[in-house]
């Protein structure tokens, strides 16, 4: 007999199954898997470690490697050398990568910094609108990534390690804490309509976690979730008698094998397809939102129109329960990503345009319906760029190289103290002063804002506990509530 | 331990710790890997305080002091401390407990040292036992009073023996003829068939890519195509069809180019070594020096089992492996280089298929060539008037110089460049039409075509060992790094084998030439490890081959035999094994002849026993054989061979089936095609064939947990969404199979639905429909048509899942 563990109640497993499927997200199936497969054993704790702060969270990925001086990081005294060799600054030779040559040339920002809000948070200009909600924005500099390289630094920040094949932070929050809403999964992810981005399904999927904990990709048009609509089967009715003469099926099945569980949660498995079939539409079907909110996301403009629909989708999936969001802008890391080792005059200032008004709505608006207490909204790109010129640049194609020292991400929403700062460059933001910021450690506080412990939320793989964070991960205090 | 002490903990302790602790350190969860549902894990205890319990000491055990709240945080965590009867319990327990005695051996066993072979025990059901295997098994089974399940019906052992070694369902007629052979024989003559059968190297080939990181494209950013990787896949498959000895199968991966260098159809098989994911620095020696970290843990975790990777950076914390030791293992790999040979095709059929698929790609290479170049001849033209009217030189006009005319490279790309003369709409085409990916330049489509033509070409990925050190003059020297730093450099080490293995660490004999110089590096690490004396290297190969027949293998993870592992569950049965296996000539066949032949293996899936579920949950014991949900790749080609629609023929460059419309986006990489849809037979070839993309899996796999293939994959993971549910009901492979199956159940069953009905359970399950289902799917189709059925069947838990 198994019990309710809510009710106290005896239930049948196939009602466990159905209560804690939590979404395909976080089912908490493999526990009731574990006698068949060893693989499978290791099921959701789908309970947070300690009282979260944050129930969901929106992970904004800028890819290509935002340029931390000419967007939230002013630097005057680099200003101050523009266009003059970089001056040999002690101890950093063995530090930096090899993209630090002897003989380059500072560039300093070409764009203009503006104090923002109560907090005076300093940005360009070109974040103007986020600016208007810069009391909310936590910002953490000098942060470390271990890898200059596109791919290899997407990796890290997308699943903190610079190799493919782990879990990524969103799967890690999925198995920690599973779904709340039955019917979608509880990790969902929105990338650019213009194409994904570098590493494509390694930056969101389960890694050695089971496929369960991947994030579905959510299409903005059209079907929101790949085969979720027939291609054959024509009405509802239809499917429904399908549906029912597949249970019967396999409850048949079941019944002469004394029902092991992976048959039972593969039958709860085609319930939650139907159901979703029925309510993942609704997601992407933005006509019950009024014209005020759509303009707030920019909809009404066609270039702030498609971050701007990610940002709202992301709000309907709070409303729903999903735990995880993961947003994507820019491209691949062409001439439509953040990636500007050129002409950063034009470009950079370009795609500032089409993140900075839908990012503020997105805070506003969670804001006003009281769901910013309970959501984690974090911004960040993979790695920093360089203060000197690139390498390819020349005169007024000015454009900074890959530098991993010094990148900048902001936190904001539940348990974030808004207005304030932790971690902090040199005067060229070159490298990290005082104590180093590195990756592991903005993992380890979302999770812990979620209600998870880096250290304790472990999966044992190949003999090792694993986690998200591997050795390290300090909680950045500083910037919490 | 007393008499008693175990039973106690089992009536007494253990429903305690199932009621409170196990919801977070259960087998499930395991939270700081503690798990408390065996006596086993609470004396292996958690990574924070290590063991749970010390026997005879309560108030030293760990478990204890949590639960009365002497070491935060107190337990159970969020909860009301336990009643002070069941503390009280717990604590009497543990005092009265002493460490097992009986398995004295077991605890003894270690993988560096070989033990022999081990006596089958004796059991009182002898006759029970098939084979010494069934004895191993069985004695384990009556010390917990456990009786093994009856022998599974003939059907559902067959189906289990089809799926298992050729993947996929037999056809009725198979069906038919072994029911019909009732003869005790008809079981060996049934393995005869599979075991020759060569879809069997197709399945268990797929096996070993998964273990070998198998992949037609280097991941990382540039991903870029390993043209002739199929090459090394195909030797895999032709290794396990011809049963080549493991010995062999193992020297030639890892030192063919050293002893065969000019026998193509070994050399091949170096490609192992080349098959991790690239490395993510750009700094040369950062690069090499990953580069070479990869290959070594790689081979130790795949041929020896261990988790030589550990002691990168610090000594293994729970093997004897000092840092030293991965150094000096990795120094056999030092002066490797990725070369590609030419090296013709010698297997018969592949040859001409190759040779088909090159000329075809040859004729649409010169078809594109041709309207490339008339394409650039015109803009060519139009360049020279240009150059006229700007009083240049009109014969200046080249391809090459029109590049520089229209376009500007920039870090990632190619950007129309800002001149007058030419529109921006004929420069973004032009751009469309160059390509910049895998050093294929020229018209896009040409770039395609050129791609497809290197495919066929008569080449292989290898290695070699460089001339002089890849690091400049002299041979290659390897340092110690300290904590895994590259320019760290430690102790100089000279290339030997893991000292926990050998008791030494001298360093090993490498062979020299007539001028002094190493001429054989890793030939020496090869015969080591494909030597009988190795204790580890059978051992862990028959392990794996249990795990692909039976879920989970004896050492229940495959490629970690170390002390963070998980202990052999049938220590002595695992000797006993690979002492046969080396006896055997190193013959895979062999083993599964072995296996298969066990009344073990030809138990029921079914739980029979509700003792067995208590005294043995997770089935470590055998005591039934557990069901499973088939591998993607086994759904795949059952859906196809079902709907006769299979495309049966082997080896090859890979394929490429149709993706979802709405994934195009991810078909593009800089925007060139990264998948190149294959049309007709071709994208219905066995699964084992699909060109595998790093960081583009086909979805109805990647789905059903095919491994990411960036490193090397111990074990399928078996998950169960509603994603996967939704492929199966609307994707397309089984939209478009279903009305295949239902054409063919019209085709060879005529008109009577009801005959179409018995001949598609008959296909699909391998039996008859019961009266109560032929009536229900009867009146399904009547209403909603017979593909309508098919799609049901292909979703049913019986299609995917074996007994």
């Amino acid at each position: 007999m198994l019990i309710d563990l809510q009710t106290g109640k005896p239930t049948s497993r196939r009602q466990l199954l159905l209560q804690s499927f939590n979404g395909l997200g976080g089912l908490a199936l493999s526990s009731l898997l574990s006698q068949d497969s060893l693989a499978s054993t290791q099921p959701p704790r789908n309970s947070a470690h300690h009282p979260p702060k944050a129930k969901n969270c929106i992970f904004l990925f800028m890819s290509g490697g935002v340029s931390q001086v000419d967007t939230f990081e002013n630097k005057p005294e680099l200003a101050k050398i523009d266009g003059q060799r970089m001056p040999v600054l002690p101890g950093l030779a063995t530090q930096l990568d090899a993209y630090v040559r002897s003989d380059v040339v500072a560039v300093g920002s070409p764009f203009e910094f503006r104090r923002y809000g109560e907090s005076g948070r300093e940005m360009a200009t070109m974040f103007g609108n986020l600016g208007g909600v810069a009391d909310e924005l936590a910002f953490v500099h000098g942060i470390e990534v271990d890898s200059p390289l596109h791919s290899a630094a997407t990796l890290h920040v997308t699943t903190g390690s610079v190799f493919a094949g782990n879990p990524s932070v969103g799967a890690w929050v999925a198995y920690g804490l599973g779904s709340e809403n039955e019917n979608l999964p509880a990790y969902m992810v929105l990338h650019d309509r213009r194409g994904g981005p570098v590493n494509g399904s390694a930056v969101w999927q389960s890694g050695y976690l089971p496929a369960s904990y991947q994030g579905t990709l959510l299409r903005s048009s059209g079907p929101p979730i790949l085969n979720l609509k027939s291609s054959t089967v024509g009405s509802a009715e239809t499917s429904r008698r399908e549906f029912d003469l597949l249970r019967w099926t396999n409850e048949q099945h079941a019944a002469g094998r004394n029902a092991t569980d992976t048959l039972e949660a593969r039958i709860a498995a085609y319930e939650l397809a139907y159901r979703m079939q029925t309510h993942a539409p609704g997601i992407v079907d933005l006509s019950d939102e009024p014209a005020s909110v759509r303009n707030l996301y920019g909809l009404d403009n066609p270039v702030t129109e498609p971050f701007g629909r990610q940002c709202l989708l992301a709000r309907r999936m709070v409303e729903r329960g999903v735990r995880y969001s993961l947003l994507v802008h820019g491209w691949e890391n062409g001439v439509y990503s953040w990636d500007h080792h050129k002409e950063i005059r034009d470009w950079l200032p370009a795609r500032a345009q089409e993140v900075d008004l839908p990012i503020a709505g997105l805070i506003q608006d969670l804001k006003s319906r009281g769901l910013l207490d309970q959501t984690l909204v974090v911004f960040t790109t993979e790695m920093s760029r360089t203060p000197f010129i690139a390498r390819k640049a020349y005169g007024a194609r000015v454009g900074r190289d890959h530098h991993r020292h010094s990148m900048v991400s902001w936190f904001a929403g539940a348990g974030v103290k808004g207005g304030s700062t932790v971690g902090a460059t040199d005067e060229f933001s070159l490298s990290c002063l005082d104590q180093p910021i590195h990756v592991r450690d903005i993992h380890a506080t979302i999770l812990h804002l979620m209600g998870l412990e880096s250290d304790a939320l472990t999966y044992l793989h190949e003999g090792r506990h694993k986690r998200l964070t591997d050795t390290g991960g300090r909680v950045l205090n500083e910037i919490l509530a | 331990m007393p008499a008693g002490a175990e039973e106690i903990f089992r009536s007494e302790i253990q429903p305690i710790l199932n009621q409170h602790c196990l919801a977070c350190h259960g087998t499930d969860s395991q939270l700081s890997g503690l798990n408390l549902s065996t006596l086993e894990g609470l004396l292996s205890g958690g990574a924070r305080h290590g063991p749970a319990i010390v026997p005879g000491h309560p108030e030293q055990s760990v478990l204890m002091r949590v639960l009365r709240g002497e070491v935060a945080p107190s337990m159970p965590m969020g909860s009301a401390p336990l009643p002070d009867g069941k503390i009280q319990a717990i604590a009497k327990w543990i005092e009265q407990f002493k460490p097992a005695q009986e398995h004295a051996d077991d605890n003894d066993w270690s993988p560096f040292r070989a033990n022999g072979r081990p006596d089958p025990p004796d059991v009182s059901r002898d006759s029970w036992a098939r084979n010494p295997i069934d004895r191993f098994i069985l004695a384990r089974l009556e010390e917990q009073g456990i009786d093994p399940a009856p022998e599974a019906d003939r059907r559902r052992l067959m189906r289990r023996l089809y799926f298992n070694l050729v993947g996929e369902p037999p056809t009725p007629e198979e069906v038919q003829t072994f029911l019909a052979d009732e003869g005790e024989s008809a079981h060996d003559r049934l393995l005869d068939k599979l075991l020759g059968d060569p879809r069997y190297g197709e399945r268990w080939g797929r096996h070993w890519l998964d273990v070998a990181r198998y992949s037609d494209s280097t991941g990382g950013e540039a991903n870029r195509e390993l043209y002739h990787m199929w090459r090394y896949r195909d030797y895999v498959i032709d290794a396990f069809n011809s049963d080549k000895p493991y010995d062999e199968f193992v020297k030639e991966q890892l030192a063919a180019d050293e002893f065969a260098p000019t026998d193509p159809d070994k050399r091949v098989a170096t490609a192992f070594l080349r098959l991790g994911a690239p490395p993510q620095s750009q700094i040369r020696r950062v690069a090499r020096q990953q580069h070479l970290n990869e290959v070594a843990g790689t081979v130790g975790s795949v041929f020896l089992g261990l988790s030589l990777s550990c002691a990168q950076c610090h000594d293994h914390k729970y093997d004897p492996i000092p840092t030293r030791d991965f150094y000096r293992f990795q120094a056999f790999f030092l002066p490797i280089e990725n070369v590609n040979v030419d090296a013709e095709i010698t297997k018969e059929g592949t040859r001409e298929l190759v040779a088909r698929g090159r000329g075809a790609a040859e004729q649409r290479l010169n078809l594109a060539r041709e309207a490339y170049e008339a394409y650039e001849n015109q803009l060519l033209a139009k360049f020279r008037s240009v150059l006229r009217e700007e009083g240049g030189d009109p014969s200046s006009a080249t391809p090459a110089t029109l590049r520089v005319r229209l376009t500007d490279a920039v870090a990632n790309g190619v950007v129309p460049r800002d001149e007058p003369s030419f529109s921006r709409a004929e420069k973004v085409e032009y751009i469309r039409r160059l390509s910049f990916v895998d050093g294929f330049r020229g018209g896009r489509d040409m770039g395609v075509y050129r791609r497809q033509v290197e495919r066929h070409l008569p080449k292989i990925h290898t290695i070699e060992n460089a001339r002089e050190s890849p690091y400049g003059a002299g041979l290659p020297v390897q340092f110690v790094r300290v904590r895994g730093e590259v320019d760290n450099l430690g102790e100089r080490v000279l290339p030997g084998f893991p000292s926990a293995v050998t008791g030494t660490d001298d360093p090993a004999p490498l062979p020299l030439d007539s001028l002094g110089n190493v001429n054989r590096w890793r030939f020496p690490l090869a015969t080591w490890i494909a030597s009988p004396e190795n204790p580890l290297t059978a051992r862990v190969m028959v392990n794996r081959i249990w795990q692909w027949h039976f879920g989970r293998g004896i050492v229940a993870t495959p490629s970690n035999f170390g002390a963070n592992g998980i202990r052999p569950s049938h220590p002595d049965l695992l000797d006993w094994l690979a002492d046969e296996f080396v006896a055997s000539g190193w013959s895979v066949k062999a083993m599964h002849r072995l296996i298969l032949n066990s009344a073990t293996y030809r138990q029921s899936s079914i739980r029979f026993s509700e003792h067995a579920n208590e005294a043995d949950p997770s089935n470590t014991l055998l005591s039934r054989i557990p069901g499973r949900r088939l591998e993607g790749e086994v759904i795949r080609d059952s859906i196809l061979a079902v709907s006769r629609r299979l495309n049966r023929a082997r080896g090859g460059p890979g394929v490429y089936p149709r993706l979802p419309e709405a994934m195009k986006d991810q078909m593009l990489v800089k925007n060139w095609p990264a998948w190149e849809p294959s049309s007709g037979p071709d994208s219905r070839k066995k699964s084992v064939y699909v060109f595998q993309r790093r960081q583009l899996a086909l979805p109805l796999l990647e789905m059903l947990d095919a491994p990411v293939p960036q490193v090397s994959s111990e074990q399928r993971r078996i998950s169960t969404t509603a994603i996967q549910s939704l492929a199966m009901l609307n994707g397309r492979l089984v939209a478009e199979e279903a009305q295949h199956f239902a054409a063919r159940l019209e085709d060879e069953a005529g008109r009577d639905p009801r005959d179409q009905i018995t001949l598609a359970f008959r296909l699909a399950f391998s039996r008859e429909p019961t009266k109560a289902e032929l009536r229900r799917y009867n009146e399904f189709a009547e209403r909603e048509g017979l593909a309508a059925v098919c799609r049901v069947l292909f979703n049913a838990n019986e299609f995917v899942h074996v007994d």
